[in-house]
């Protein structure tokens, strides 16, 4: 009986031993303040890479600006160009380089704080394939400043464009001898294999959602931790007026007008943005959607048009970013 | 109580107004002038010369009392140059320098004046020992050395020197293979904690190797003298 009890104790404390929850985590606040940022940010993307159903993909580098000028404008500018873009040859006139620039102005309707409890990581391990992290359950209060705004902008971007994602019934080469589609009546694709070169302009609109997070603790018996955050989500609608598909030129010398019979006009995206809001560092932006551009060809004529999905893209730029306090700044209700 | 809280508000506080020294160099992407020059002994490369590779990618960082420098320089040039080796439009790659390569340094001293210490470094690096004219057809060699580094203050100026040696291997076509560096990054604070800095390098390689389509053993000595610009934040 002495033995049994014995093991059932030994069980027991083993068993609280592995299975201890409890938490006493006692914390000082050091910073949380929201509003004490850098409200303009540059970013040179040394790389970005975007892979889209028009070419296959672009890589190159670019530029990124942001700035929150007092409590109710929001602007932004975002250039990027192609050092590598499938499709492109720089001595082949038919083509066109990766090109992509877009300025944005917004207008801030939402610019507010509220406590809420955000997490925080105490440490992190990892051992083979298992990673232990140790939090402060529940997490710490912190003052989450969260601003919304409605925003447009123009775009304005050039691409090279693969040939064999367009549809024949829809592609006419008008020029030289005589016009003819894609592929022909033996069903031989003309100028198979190659690429040519889009162009679009385009205005977006749509919402945009900031969160901004500053708070620094002081842990007992763990140091400094922080939750910092300033990240962007934004959602957008496009209208492209401007959808052309270059003339293409053959080696003999005849230019033939390349006509795509269907366009669709309007496109969508979404994105995010990271960053830090004082310190310098390293920020990201990550964007997909469905540009203008070709409309897939409709198939069953009872259906309707199908989403192309050729023009659908996603982009990852990523880069180091200066912040600057830049007047005017909104620093918050008193 | 009151003298415990102001004591240990002081120390909080004394933990934040901590001399930060040093600088971090970004040359993310950052830009440099300069040129490469490779002689041979084997008659059919000869001995040729050509421009640095302008676009290059490394953080050089010396904070407090670590040194850190990460370089992907020649991978990032190679990387500048997809659409004109596409169109085989490039005369000769001038990829020099590290495909993926860093050091790794503490130093010593006290104050925001003056600091100076040792560093490792390791990495894979490559150097267009065959004239080759596509970056990316470039090989590969394992860079490992020392190196010391100093760091000094002298108010809006801060100034890096950095020496070192390193051996080179690849056991598909090195069999000898040193050399030494020599950097100074002269760093100038401009607006907020934020400024320029300009570092000239210069290189010098021996090699012992197997040209890729020549089998005769030779031996080359490459020479590098580049002027590096880019953004730098002070702390």
């Amino acid at each position: 009986m002495k033995k049994t009890r014995y093991k059932i104790t030994l069980a027991l404390a083993a068993f609280l031993a592995t299975n201890i929850n409890a938490q006493s985590v006692t914390w000082k606040v050091i910073e949380d303040d929201p509003y004490d940022i850098k409200n303009f940010s540059l970013a040179i993307d040394p790389l970005f890479s975007e892979f889209s159903g028009m070419n296959g993909y672009s890589f190159g580098w670019g530029a990124r600006a942001e700035y929150m000028m007092g409590k109710r404008i929001q602007a932004g500018f975002d250039i990027r160009t192609g050092f590598g873009t499938k499709g492109y040859l720089i001595s082949n006139d038919n083509t066109r380089n990766y090109f992509y620039t877009e300025g944005s102005l917004g207008f801030i309707f939402y610019n507010k704080d509220k406590k809420k409890n955000v997490p925080i990581i105490l440490s992190q391990t990892t051992s083979g394939n298992t990673r232990t992290t140790v939090s402060i359950r529940g997490g710490v209060p912190a003052t989450v400043r969260r601003v919304t705004s409605l925003r447009g902008g123009v775009y304005q971007m050039t691409n090279s464009l693969s040939y064999k994602f367009l549809a024949d019934s829809l592609t006419t080469f008008k020029g030289g001898a005589s016009d003819f589609k894609l592929k022909d009546s033996a069903s031989n694709v003309n100028f198979s294999g190659q690429y040519g070169g889009f162009a679009s302009t385009a205005i977006f609109g749509g919402i945009n959602f900031r969160k901004i997070v500053q708070l620094l603790i002081d842990v007992d018996g763990w140091g400094y931790r922080q939750n910092k955050r300033y990240t962007d989500f934004y959602i957008d609608g496009i209208f492209a007026p401007v959808v052309l598909i270059k003339d293409f030129k053959t080696p003999d010398g005849t230019t033939y007008d390349v006509k795509y019979d269907k366009i669709s006009y309007f496109g969508w995206r979404m994105g995010w943005v990271w960053r830090k809001p004082k310190e310098q560092g390293f920020s990201a932006k990550f964007e997909f959607g469905n540009r203008p551009g070709p409309k897939a060809p409709v198939k069953d004529p009872k259906a309707t048009v199908p989403v192309n999905f050729n023009n659908y893209y996603a982009t990852l730029t990523f880069g180091l970013y200066i912040p600057l306090k830049i007047k005017p700044v909104y620093k918050g209700e008193d | 109580m009151r003298i415990l809280f102001t004591a240990v508000s002081l120390l909080i506080s004394s933990l934040f107004l901590k001399a930060q020294v040093g600088i971090n160099c970004q040359y993310f992407p950052g830009l440099q002038v300069g040129f490469v020059r490779v002689k041979t002994d084997n008659a059919k490369l000869g001995e040729y010369k050509y421009g640095a590779g302008l676009p290059i990618l490394m953080i050089d960082r010396i904070k407090d009392h670590w040194y850190l420098n990460t370089d992907l320089s020649a991978l990032y040039y190679g990387a500048t140059q997809t659409n004109k080796a596409n169109d085989n439009q490039i005369k000769i790659s001038k990829a020099e320098g590290a495909f993926f390569s860093g050091r790794l340094g503490y130093l010593f001293g006290k104050g925001d004046q003056f600091r100076m210490g040792p560093n490792i470094n390791v990495g894979s690096s490559t150097s267009n020992l065959d004239s080759l004219k596509k970056t990316f057809d470039q090989r590969a060699y394992t860079n490992l050395g020392l190196g010391v580094v100093a760091y000094k203050k002298f108010g809006k100026l801060r100034l890096v020197g950095k020496v070192g040696y390193e051996r080179y291997s690849a056991k598909s076509y090195i069999t000898k293979g040193s050399g030494t560096y020599l950097e100074a990054t002269i760093a100038y604070s401009i607006f907020q904690k934020y400024g320029l800095s300009i570092m000239p390098s210069f290189y010098s390689k021996k090699f012992e190797y197997t040209p890729k389509n020549d089998a005769t053993v030779t031996n080359a000595k490459v020479k590098s003298f580049v002027i590096r610009f880019g953004l730098t934040k002070f702390f």
